[in-house]
């Protein structure tokens, strides 16, 4: 077996070296009942005929082939080829965490640089060297707020806004901690508003956590995040869905947002199933110490030369154990490092490049169905929004719905992603879309032939 | 500080930040024309300042990238021992397998219709890991070990609310990873601390005795223990914690020494992760993306998180299951780290049922051969046979001045990546090492070479001037001061 090198004879050799007659006595710890007998599992197969098995797999796939108008926190774009090749060098790819600095500084120099750029992008001091994913970021930047405010539980306020996926991860974390979750529905356009602020009867709010733009594709004024923050006296978590959007809208740190986390998966990270992500996390530099996550900071070697470095461990498990900052001991480094070259090779023209891509389309295929969707049953949603945007639809359009999207995807194209509308909106559901630079004005128009023929 | 500037022609010792090498009007992307129009974002919601990112070549990011790679070191590059980390030859078909269009494309909110392939994948997936684990159901979703361990104890205080019991401590030894601890606490269980006996084992009469307390939700262990060794008690202790009402978690981090030679499942272990980016080789990319199925007994399938994947009613086509009114619910987005089931997907497929069973045996073989050899000349703590890593001490070397931070140091020099130091934290002076089963025995013995050269030095006067002081001195990077880089806290090139 070709990753299995040791012989019989190296077996018997080692087995002397030890003074045991056999493997058995060396492993006399485990009690004989325990010991497998048989291992139910199929014979070996050759490269060849695991190549065909994941080729016959992958064959029963078929979304791999239509056009992908699905978002809500992962999203179909392009990226360098460079990108796969430079990030698959064994170099990158089979080392371990950095802990070794005098033999890391590979990867230690490309997530410093990582951490350069995010923190740019987010118009914020510090990000860390990244978190499992979107939603689970978003977790760690409200425990964050928390501890900010040396509470180990209380009230969080979520906009209406988050996605279905990250308000049920928060409360699988939060909720067994004892925190309360407050719902701040968004107006009937899909937006924060003031005015909605739920009622917190003297309670404890640790903090109010908005996403950009949010699960109805609309782009959130963060003025409105900062100002209920203010007025109920605690921190403000921002949540960006879709980097791509910061090329072009504000960004949380311009805003004077207290944390934020974000999902980086569209910087270069294949759709994949749901993953690896990157989970995306910034704050200011006087918060660091509370931050969760790796950190790699600049400094010098022996010889006085640049260097970088893990920094800050005492916030992290393999330290400070029970009373860190977070569990988390991984980071998703080979998918920051995919972002950091995705990054690098866009560098801020290509960003907004993609980002105008991106915008525009979905804005063409809205303003042309806006122009035809004149009925009681459906209303496109009126915020402004990036490459994602929604139809809001009646209970009497429900059944259509389902029947365009069936269609849809019959004839090529994954139709969006079904979410529920605003509260206040009044209507029964909203059919979200999304589109990025992968959409050219043939697929555009197809779509809207999709929506005329089987609406 | 000094230059930093790579002098073009020669041996990359370091390269230049990624914004010092920006110049303006450079590009490294294609993309399509704009067919739409510019877009209307309102002026008031705009982005106010420009990026500053650079603006770089396709070829300069190469180059920049290429070299960065070159001052790492890896698996691909060189034997690698670090303890508790199993750092096995990460396979390149997995890279083929892990790429796949057919796969790489599929958005997670795909309708199931057009995923069928991939969640046939993660059926075998699942239906392998239970057989080799010995556990009832597996769940994939966990994005790394320390969310395997978070969700397990998740389900743990589920199952127990689920009967009306309220328990909120969890006994954790003394040598365990700090991840346990810190999981137990991001769940809001207390963390009770347990030593290990003598024999450097998990004690059945303490742990008896601790299970008097009523407040006692269950044990997290690992095993092997992080001193390499195999809790022979561990059937006994499940039974303790188990007449006690309480549950068994065991940290699967050291999973690749079972492999073949015994099941966690079978011992009486209630829920136990595993950690595809040591076990089944899925690549550790400079400190992930992890991937850490949980494996569980029978009774606690009603809290797995969701989605659950079933196969429909007629067993046709296979379901994401939600409606489990008993489940943790959602830990993490979508379904897991998909591109890297690929991977021990394919793994498990090539080793096959013979493969398989050879893993655990030939990591165990080559770990005990260094202890035998290398107990020569280090200190042994824990005099026994050990499973697939062996934990030694800088005792005899401390005496001459040489601490285990010195001989890693000096292990560099000499070639190699020095093993886990200073873990476990029962064994001052820890030398944590693991060779896995993909290494050769030739290998191994220039390794222990490299390590009996390094305590000879050690022994003689002056050694720690004379050998270590300076060390590493034949890399491209002297000593980092890492005081330093806390202390001038510089986290950003701004």
């Amino acid at each position: 077996m070709r990753y299995l090198p040791l012989t019989p004879q190296e077996e018997k050799k080692i087995l002397t070296a030890c003074a045991e007659p056999s493997f058995e006595s060396l492993t006399r710890d485990i009690p004989e009942k325990l010991r497998l007998k048989n291992l139910a599992i199929p014979e070996a197969l050759s490269e060849s005929e695991i190549l065909a098995h994941i080729d016959e797999l992958a064959k029963k796939n078929t979304a791999n082939e239509k056009l992908c108008l699905i978002g809500q926190g992962a999203y179909d774009h392009t990226w360098p080829a460079v990108v796969d090749y430079l990030s698959t060098r064994g170099e990158f790819l089979t080392a371990y965490t950095p802990y070794q600095p005098e033999v890391s500084q590979g990867t230690l120099q490309a997530i410093f640089e990582y951490q350069s750029m995010i923190a740019e992008l987010f118009g914020m001091e510090v990000s860390n060297a990244s978190l499992y994913d979107g939603s689970t970021a978003l977790v760690e930047a409200v425990l964050m707020a928390a501890r900010l405010q040396s509470a180990s539980s209380g009230t969080v306020i979520l906009s209406e806004g988050i996605y279905e996926q990250s308000r049920k991860v928060l409360e699988c974390y939060l909720a067994p901690l004892g925190f309360n979750l407050l719902t701040w529905n968004a107006n009937k356009n899909g937006q924060l508003d003031e005015k909605n602020l739920p009622n917190t009867n003297g309670q404890n709010v640790v903090a109010v956590v908005a996403q950009s733009p949010n699960k109805w594709g609309a782009i959130e004024d963060w003025s409105t995040l900062i100002a209920s923050a203010k007025k109920l006296n605690t921190k403000s978590v921002a949540h960006i869905a879709h980097p791509h959007a910061l090329a072009l809208t504000a960004s949380p740190g311009e805003a004077g947002v207290d944390v934020a986390s974000g999902e980086g998966q569209s910087l270069g990270i294949p759709l994949g199933f749901g993953g690896p992500y990157l989970g995306l996390f910034c704050c200011s530099k006087k918060d660091v110490r509370q931050m969760p996550g790796r950190l790699v900071g600049q400094t010098v070697d022996s010889r006085g030369r640049l260097a970088f470095c893990v920094t800050l461990s005492t916030r992290e498990q393999h330290i400070r154990r029970e009373k860190a900052t977070s569990n988390i001991c991984s980071n998703q480094s080979l998918m920051a490092l995919r972002a950091c070259m995705y990054l690098s090779l866009m560098g801020p023209e290509g960003m907004r490049e993609v980002a105008t891509l991106s915008h525009s389309a979905a804005e063409y295929v809205k303003a042309e169905l806006r122009k035809k969707l004149r009925r009681n049953d459906l209303q496109l949603l009126e915020a402004a929004t990036f490459n994602e945007w929604s139809i809001l639809y009646t209970a009497e359009a429900e059944a259509k719905i389902h029947k365009l999207r069936e269609r849809s995807t019959e004839n090529g194209v994954l139709l969006g992603h079904l979410i529920a509308p605003p509260a206040e909106s009044g209507y029964k559901g909203a059919l979200a879309l999304a589109f990025t630079e992968r959409v050219k004005k043939d697929d555009a128009d197809r779509v809207l032939k999709i929506f005329e023929e089987y609406l | 500080m000094s230059d930093t500037s790579a002098t073009p022609g020669t041996w990359p010792q370091s390269t230049p930040l990624l914004k010092d090498l920006g110049i303006s009007g450079h590009k490294g992307y294609s993309l399509p024309k704009n067919s739409f129009g510019e877009g209307a974002i309102p002026a008031s919601l705009k982005r106010k300042e420009k990026l500053k990112f650079p603006e770089c070549s396709e070829l300069d990011i190469v180059r920049h990238f290429t070299r960065l790679s070159q001052l790492n070191y890896s698996i691909d590059g060189g034997f690698y021992p670090l303890g508790s980390c199993t750092m096995k030859y990460n396979p390149r078909i997995n890279e083929v397998t892990g790429s796949h269009p057919g796969f790489a494309r599929l958005h997670p909110f795909s309708p199931t219709e057009t995923v069928q392939g991939a969640m046939e994948l993660m059926w075998n997936l699942e239906s392998l890991l239970k057989e080799i684990s010995g556990f009832a159901r597996v769940t994939l979703i966990p994005a790394a070990g320390a969310q395997g361990e978070y969700v397990g104890l998740q389900m743990m205080r589920a199952y127990l609310n689920d009967k009306g019991i309220k328990r909120n401590k969890i006994l954790i030894p003394d040598s365990a990873h700090g991840t346990n601890p810190a999981s137990a606490a991001m769940c809001g269980f207390e963390v009770v601390s347990l030593k290990s006996n003598a024999e450097g084992l998990l004690d059945k009469e303490i742990i008896l005795k601790y299970c008097q307390d009523k407040d006692v939700a269950g044990l997290m262990l690992t095993n092997p223990n992080t001193l390499g060794l195999f809790e022979k008690e561990i059937q006994k202790i499940c039974e303790i914690l188990h007449d006690h009402g309480a549950l068994v978690y065991c940290d699967g981090a050291n999973m690749n020494a079972m492999l073949g030679v015994t099941r966690p499942g079978d011992a009486g272990v209630d829920v136990m992760h595993i950690n595809q980016h040591k076990t089944f080789t899925t690549p550790h990319g400079g400190g992930g993306p992890g991937c850490g199925a949980v494996g569980v007994a029978e009774k606690l399938i009603p809290y797995l998180p969701t989605p659950v994947l079933e196969k429909s009613g007629d067993g046709k086509a296979f379901v994401w299951d939600t409606k489990r009114p008993k489940s943790v619910g959602h830990i993490k987005d979508f379904h897991g780290h998909f591109m890297m089931m690929i991977r021990s997907y394919t793994y498990i497929r090539e080793l096959g049922r013979d493969g398989v069973s050879k893993v655990g045996r030939h990591a165990i073989l080559l770990a005990n051969y260094i202890r035998a050899r290398l107990s020569k000349v280090y200190e042994l703590p824990y005099n026994r046979p050990c499973m697939h890593e062996v934990v030694l001490s800088d005792k005899r070397q401390s005496k001459n001045g040489v601490k285990t931070l010195d001989i890693a140091k000096r292990l560099l020099d000499l070639g190699f990546h020095p093993p886990t130091v200073y873990f476990p934290l029962i064994v001052p002076g820890a030398l944590m090492i693991e060779p896995t089963e993909t290494e050769s025995l030739s290998t191994i013995e220039q390794f222990c070479a490299a390590m009996e050269q390094i305590a000879k030095e050690a022994e003689e006067a002056g050694a720690l001037e004379k050998y270590f002081k300076s060390s590493p001195k034949t890399l491209p990077f002297g000593k980092i001061d890492e005081t330093r880089a806390a202390r001038d806290l510089k986290l950003t090139w701004d």
